[in-house]
């Protein structure tokens, strides 16, 4: 954890116009790389040059050899993965010759062993596609042996594309994500660096990043980690010294137009200032970013641990396509010139890209194998936090007259996605986006939800933390987050995982009938006022999981029965003088995995039929409504 | 002769003649009423067969839980969409209904009186088929304005796609949104005309009747400046109908929304036929042949010649 003194020094350094980087004494995690990046960014050109220095430590315990290099930008080509999988999926969108994007490798040199720049060869381990540039990777002519480390040299140019994804230009704003070739994680045994695909994010070391950007005098710059530098140029430029430690990524983001809001935050690692980068048109919600960025930060110092970074970054970009991302300290936020405040868009995004620097920023899953350990948990982070700030029922919507809240918004992506794919799969495996959004993000939280009403509230969010004091900084995998859910919840829950997690078994459980009849029923003249009343469950999906069925009679009394769902169906009978009024499965509404919850209770008799009455009003007076603007044309 | 006494506002003088005309307007407004409610035949049963034993439901009658309605739309045994078509049937039938009364009501628009109904179902059965053909031409001219000025519109788009302010991106696609309502406000006034002109002088010649339109909404202006207002009072009426929807009508009570829903309806369809009596008014004061149009009115159409086919002006 960083010293509290830090942000001081930090700021003095800043004052005084110091490029010196301020190591941390204690490192928070294990620092295999060390990046150190100058470059320079002409913005009407879009493009990028860089000489990139790469000290990576070997601390895999075996000599290397192969160095495998994430090359992002080459995605943005027409026959790369990237590009087919985004044509499968919007086949209406269109290429545009703006959409070109590279990054090119001038120069490849490893300090000892010469320029290797010949020797590089690009792969794509995932699909074959010998069009894919995404990965390069070089043969050193000397392996470097454990615990030694390699000094890479590395040229290169970058033309950013206009926005398709995450990174590039729109106007005069710039992100510059995924913008510098970055080294493969050596991870169970074997380089892991995939191919850049439309669904799969970011892996990488931890380590240190000291970053100088030259660019022109009037960009406003927002970067990862924390300014120490602005040093002007006399041809008209600047330059700006970034420095991150215990992080594993850099971006950075430009435009001139940006209106700065900040804010600070004290948490239970100190001050955290705030830096919220809005489009002119956006400027009066900058407020509003902050606003619900503090609250999160303050929910999860309590829920989950300290945010141990000095700086947070928020940027609202001009463009949809780069909104909504997270990076070490910078997320990108989304929004609308106007957005009336019952609608918590802005709010979501926050919520959702902050909650990211704890999964993913800091616990470091493999976002292209288990991204449900970062997307899938964090979406859940997400929906807590928003109901208790906004309340269950509200937390996407909180209009006066119509409500949504986010867990039913998941829980229909995932309701319409439930039969395709589990959600332990590589996340460029999915069937489709929708199968990829619906399952990782929406089928996970609603699995964490259903695995809560399992094991109580408290210890899910106990179970939370252990996972984040035990993993932060670190890549762990689904078995250990599993070994988590076992240890402090004291229960085996393999069975639900491997339904839940790796199978496709869909969860439905429905009331199928619910039925009272006088005791004597064969006699017409005296009808007895004891009934029988019966109510049959039925398990219309795979999925097993005991559940709790709530019986009402229409003397205001009610209990609860238990079933284990093992077999098909369970009936319950009650001889009672009182008819039954109803039946409902989960009643407290915790299953969020069951897919239709319509059918999840059956009242006796039929109701007055006010809902029906309402959706037919509404319907009709649309009707009437389309007829009139038809007959306009007549 | 005048069929109604002028007050010098076309405005006012339209809405005596809309009165006038009250008893086929509430048969219209019945007639889409109607459309509207055989229109959620299919849907009520639908509907009733998962909420009335469901007890999630309830979501939707206290206050709207918008998760809760798409989860209901989505179910394959709701699925509103497959009612689609018989409510376009409906609508359409309405629109087939409206044409038919045209002829009528702008025949009891140039009236001094009420006309019984056996001369409105004739002039309404007489000028049917020309409505139709009109209709379809004003639908062909209609489009090509859209067209035009929606390619404008595309254009621009495609212009300040790059541009990183929303805002004037947004404004500029306001602005030509309002171009095309103002554009398609005066194309249908030009047919409006048209229809007018076609009862008043009976002129069989569909294209010498859109010509005649055409010529005259060319110096229209007052009558484009009464059409606007009219418009801007049409959407004051849906704005204001859908705040008090908003506001007053409590979620739980279906028959407080249903009145203010049908009241809101019956207003812009009131609003969308003082348009016409406007024109109706606006061509009995410039024709030049006012007193033949009152015994076209009453008494059997006279023949093509009996009004010239010349444009009317201010």
């Amino acid at each position: 954890m960083k010293s509290e003194l830090l942000g001081p020094f930090l700021f003095c350094c800043l004052l005084a116009g110091s490029a010196e980087a301020a190591p941390n004494s204690t490192p928070l995690s294990t620092r295999v790389v060390h990046y150190s990046i100058d470059a320079t960014y002409d913005p009407n050109s879009h493009t990028l040059d860089a000489t990139e220095i790469l000290t990576y430590k070997n601390l895999t315990g075996q000599p290397l050899s192969v160095f495998p290099f994430h090359l992002y930008l080459n995605a943005f080509r027409p026959n790369s993965t990237f590009t087919r999988e985004a044509h499968r999926d919007y086949r209406d969108e269109e290429w545009k010759s703006s959409y070109l994007g590279a990054i090119d490798i001038k120069k490849f040199e490893v300090v000892g062993q010469g320029d290797l720049t010949a020797k590089l060869q690009f792969v794509s381990p995932d699909d074959q596609n010998a069009d894919d540039r995404t990965v390069t990777q070089v043969q050193l002519p000397r392996a470097i042996a454990p615990g030694e480390s390699v000094e890479f040299r590395i040229q290169f140019h970058d033309k950013f594309p206009e926005v398709v994804a995450r990174t590039g230009y729109k106007g005069t704003f710039t992100m510059g994500a995924q913008w510098f070739p970055k080294v493969g994680v050596w991870w169970h045994g074997a380089w892991n660096c995939r191919q850049f695909h439309e669904t799969t994010e970011f892996f990488a070391d931890f380590g240190v990043f000291d970053v100088k950007l030259t660019l022109p005098k009037d960009q406003i710059v927002g970067a990862t980690g924390v300014q120490m530098s602005s040093v002007p140029n006399s041809n008209g430029t600047k330059t700006l010294t970034f420095h991150a430690e215990d992080v594993h990524d850099f971006a950075w983001t430009a435009d001139p137009r940006y209106k700065i809001v900040e804010d600070r935050f004290t948490g239970s690692a100190g001050a955290v200032h705030i830096r919220t980068l809005m489009q002119p048109e956006n400027a009066a919600q900058g407020p509003r970013y902050n606003a619900i960025a503090k609250r999160t930060m303050e929910l999860f110092d309590r829920w989950y641990g300290p945010y141990p970074y000095e700086e947070l970054t928020i940027v609202d970009p001009a463009s949809i396509r780069a909104g909504g991302m997270e990076y070490p300290t910078l997320i990108t936020a989304d929004t609308t010139w106007y957005m009336p405040d019952s609608f918590l868009l802005p709010e979501t995004v926050v919520v959702h890209e902050f909650g990211h620097q704890y999964w993913y920023g800091m616990v470091a899953t493999n976002e292209f194998e288990e991204a449900w350990l970062d997307e899938g948990i964090n979406t859940y982070s997400e929906i807590k936090t928003l109901d208790a700030l906004y309340g269950k029922d509200r937390s996407l919507v909180n209009g006066k007259r119509i409500t949504w809240s986010d867990t039913e918004e998941q829980h229909s992506s995932y309701e319409r996605n439930s039969r395709f794919d589990p959600i332990a799969r590589y996340a460029y495996q999915f069937a489709s986006e929708g199968s990829y959004v619906g399952i990782t993000y929406g089928k996970t939280a609603c699995a964490l939800f259903t695995l809560e009403s399992l094991i109580g509230e408290d210890t899910m969010q106990r179970v939370l933390r252990t996972w984040f004091e035990r993993y932060r900084f670190t890549h762990p995998t689904g078995p250990e987050f599993l070994k988590v859910l076992e240890e402090v919840s004291g229960r085996d829950l393999e069975w639900f995982f491997n339904q839940a997690i790796y199978g496709t078994e869909v969860l439905d459980y429905e009331v199928s009938s619910a039925t009272s009849w006088p005791s004597n029923w064969y006699n017409d003249d005296s009808r007895s006022t004891n009934f029988h009343s019966e109510v049959v469950v039925h398990r219309k999906g795979e999925f097993v999981l005991p559940v709790e069925i709530e019986i009402k009679f229409d003397d205001g009394s009610h209990l609860r029965e238990h079933w284990d769902g093992k077999d098909r169906w369970m009936r319950f009978s009650y001889d009672k003088k009182a008819k039954l009024v109803s039946a409902e499965v989960d009643p407290d509404h915790k299953v969020w995995l069951d897919v239709d919850f319509f059918n999840n209770s059956r009242l006796a008799e039929m109701t007055d039929g006010s809902t029906r009455r309402k959706l037919v009003n509404y319907w009709m007076s649309f009707w009437q409504l389309m007829a009139q603007v038809l007959g306009w044309m007549a | 002769m005048d069929g109604v006494k002028t007050s010098g506002s076309l405005l006012l003088d339209g809405g005596k003649r809309v009165i006038s005309a009250r008893p086929y307007l509430v048969a219209l407004y019945g007639a889409n009423l109607l459309a509207g409610w055989f229109a959620t035949f299919g849907l009520s049963s639908r509907i009733g067969a998962v909420t009335g034993t469901s007890l999630y439901s309830e979501r939707l009658v206290h206050g709207f839980d918008l998760g809760v309605f798409l989860e209901l739309i989505n179910k394959p045994e709701v699925a509103p969409y497959s009612q689609v078509p018989l409510a376009m049937v409906l609508a359409g039938l309405f629109v087939v209904f409206q044409l038919f009364l045209t002829g009528g009501i702008i025949t009891q628009y140039f009236a001094s009186q009420r006309i019984d109904q056996a001369r409105f179902y004739a002039a309404s059965g007489e000028n049917f088929w020309k409505m139709v053909r009109l209709a379809i031409v004003f639908v062909l001219a209609a489009g090509v304005v859209a067209g035009i000025l929606h390619a404008i519109r595309s254009a621009l788009d495609a212009v300040t796609e790059n541009s990183a302010n929303h805002q004037a991106a947004f404004a500029l696609q306001c602005g030509m949104l309002l171009i095309e309502v103002l554009a398609l406000l005066w194309v249908r006034m030009w047919f409006d005309l048209a229809q007018t002109q076609l009862v008043a002088t009976g002129v069989r010649s569909i294209r010498s009747n859109i010509s005649c339109g055409f010529k005259s909404a060319r110096s229209a202006a007052e009558l484009y400046g009464s059409y606007l207002v009219l418009g801007i009072l049409t959407a004051v009426v849906a704005v204001f109908g859908l705040y008090l929807w908003w506001t007053a009508a409590p979620a739980s009570q279906v028959i407080v929304s249903f009145l203010i829903m049908q009241a809101t309806l019956a207003c812009l369809l009131v609003l969308r036929w003082w348009q016409r009596a406007v024109a109706a008014d606006w061509y009995q004061r410039n024709s030049q042949q006012a007193t033949a149009i009152e015994s076209v009115s009453l008494q059997p159409l006279p023949p093509e010649s009996a009004v010239p086919e010349v444009p009317l002006s201010q």
